[in-house]
């Protein structure tokens, strides 16, 4: 690793510190640990969950969105770096990418701490016949790291292609999935399926097919918005970030509320 | 004195448009001046002087090296600041940061001195109170004040401006003018501008260019010199101009070849180059080295 690929990571790491949406969503997780600590067991599980999907990811949205932008070359930028002494587009890569992997270790680390610490040891999901979903580590992890790996290809697709439409497309998702988690889990004791499957089962089965519906939707607004769609528009796309980034907030916060009363 | 530019017979195409046809000069410390109207290579020439564009023939060497070898190329990147005509800037980024930034891939890996040196092209350029400010903020004239003070970041040798005074209100050319001045007196400054003022005040020698040819090298006086005998003034305007417009006095200042008994004045640059490229330009007042 060069000096150069060194300082441009502390610069980019520095920049991503001093995003308002990072802090947002530390807050955001630190208000609702604390929340959690103080709720029932019933509705820990769906808190921890909401938790997870709608906060600890928001600092990693606010990353990439960050790198892509940086990555977001304005005409006559090529240029301007071909001027530059050799290795100054790999080095910049290079600093950009150490950025990225030191902001998605200590996303990890929140993830292991939620996962070992805080999580009790009978998890579950109220719903709204007043049964409740038991949920095992993995059922309360999947959904983040689903929204994990599909934000990491939106980074690369962002990355690649120097554009931070396709990072700002995740707050889609992320303010979609918790959406697609909790409304059948609570519609689901009015369904009948009919075949021996239980309710439950029938519930996560049409949640896992909405959560791939949605991103099979977003894939399409990535490619839709990599031919160009928006391009040249970094206010709105700016004002779209910040919308976005507060509905999750709100769905995040609402969804909660409506499966821990439930 | 040392030679920082030696170009020969550059000649380079875009398609079927020759950008530049068999460019040959020389340039050593002071400042360069290249005039020439819209689409003259003016810009292909700085980019090949920038190292960011090969020409399709000639040879290029500068500040000593030779840019076809990689590590000579990196050497002269090294001691270079180039401001291209569009910057590209990241608008999202403050002043100082977008400055750090390109001082960092300038090589300037030591935080206190880069941002020492940050601070101080900041300052040159008029801009210490406005570090803080996202660039998407400021006017278009201090972007261009941000662009200069990237290219200066270490005290380049060779200091490239495309088109560095597009946008600047008076105040600012002045101040502008006083910092190339400044770099100009002992590193080599090219910069290329259709500001006939900006030339006249600043550079040592002058080219001008014309359909990818060099029309003109030589120092301002010597091109003001190209239009004495060719402008005239009269209380109407003469059809045999080649130009003639209005000036503030009432009188018609008249380019071109003047009639028997015509009130000769002592002609400008400002003459010299729209005789030189101006419409129906005579082509035989061109000057080639």
């Amino acid at each position: 690793m060069t000096a150069v690929t060194r300082s441009l990571a502390t610069v980019e790491v520095g920049r991503l510190l001093r995003n308002p949406f990072v802090w947002l969503g530390l807050g955001g997780t630190t208000a609702l640990t604390l929340d959690v600590s103080n709720a029932t067991d019933a509705a820990r599980g769906a808190m921890i969950y909401g938790l997870a999907i709608s906060f600890v990811l928001l600092p990693v949205l606010c990353v990439i969105a960050g790198v892509a932008a940086t990555r977001d070359r304005p005409s006559g930028t090529d240029e301007f770096l071909g001027s530059l002494p050799r290795g100054a587009r790999w080095d910049r890569a290079r600093g950009q990418l150490l950025a990225i992997v030191g902001f998605a270790v200590f996303v990890g680390l929140v993830h292991a701490i939620l996962a070992t610490v805080i999580y009790p040891d009978s998890g579950s999901i109220a719903l709204s016949s007043g049964r409740s979903v038991d949920l095992d580590p993995i059922h309360v992890v999947q959904g983040p790291y689903v929204l994990a790996a599909v934000t990491i290809f939106c980074a690369a697709l962002g990355w690649r292609y120097r554009h931070p439409i396709p990072a700002i497309l995740v707050p889609v998702l992320l303010v979609f999935t918790p959406v697609a988690w909790f409304v059948p889990l609570g519609l689901a004791p009015a369904w009948d399926w009919g075949d021996g499957t239980s309710v439950d089962a029938g519930a996560f089965t049409s949640m896992n097919f909405l959560v791939n519906y949605l991103h099979l939707l977003s894939y399409v607004l990535i490619g839709l918005a990599l031919l160009g769609r928006m391009r040249d528009r970094p206010r709105i796309e700016s004002a779209l970030l910040l919308l976005l980034g507060l509905g999750l907030f709100a769905v995040g916060l609402v969804s909660i509320g409506f499966t821990g009363a439930a | 004195m040392t030679t920082t530019i030696r170009v020969a017979g550059l000649t380079h195409d875009f398609g079927r448009t020759r950008a530049l046809d068999d460019v040959t000069f020389d340039a050593s410390p002071g400042i360069l001046g290249l005039l020439g109207p819209n689409g003259a290579g003016k810009t292909t020439l700085l980019r090949i002087l920038a190292t960011v564009l090969e020409p399709d023939v000639g040879s290029v060497q500068l500040i000593g090296r030779d840019p076809d070898d990689a590590d000579e190329r990196t050497d002269i990147r090294r001691r270079l600041g180039y401001l291209p005509q569009e910057p590209g800037f990241y608008r999202h980024f403050r002043t100082f940061d977008f400055v750090d930034y390109v001082a960092i891939l300038k090589e300037m890996t030591d935080r206190r001195v880069r941002h020492d040196e940050v601070r101080r092209v900041l300052a040159m350029v008029g801009l210490a109170d406005q570090s803080r400010k996202r660039i998407r903020q400021l006017s278009g004239g201090m972007r261009r004040r941000v662009g200069l003070a990237q290219a200066l970041l270490g005290d380049p040798d060779l200091l490239i401006l495309d088109e560095p005074t597009a946008g600047l209100d008076p105040e600012q050319r002045l101040r502008f003018r006083e910092i190339v001045s400044r770099v100009g007196e002992d590193r080599t400054v090219v910069l290329s501008t259709h500001q006939t003022e900006d030339v006249a005040a600043l550079c040592n020698r002058i080219i001008v260019l014309h359909e990818g040819r060099i029309h003109f090298d030589g120092t301002a006086p010597e091109l003001a010199r190209q239009a004495q005998g060719h402008v005239w003034v009269d209380d109407v305007r003469d059809p045999r101009a080649r130009l003639s417009w209005r000036t503030g006095d009432g009188l018609h200042r008249q380019i071109g070849d003047p009639p028997v008994g015509a009130e000769l004045v002592a002609p400008t640059i400002e003459d010299a180059y729209l005789l030189l490229v101006g419409e129906g330009a005579n082509e035989s007042l061109a000057v080639t080295p």
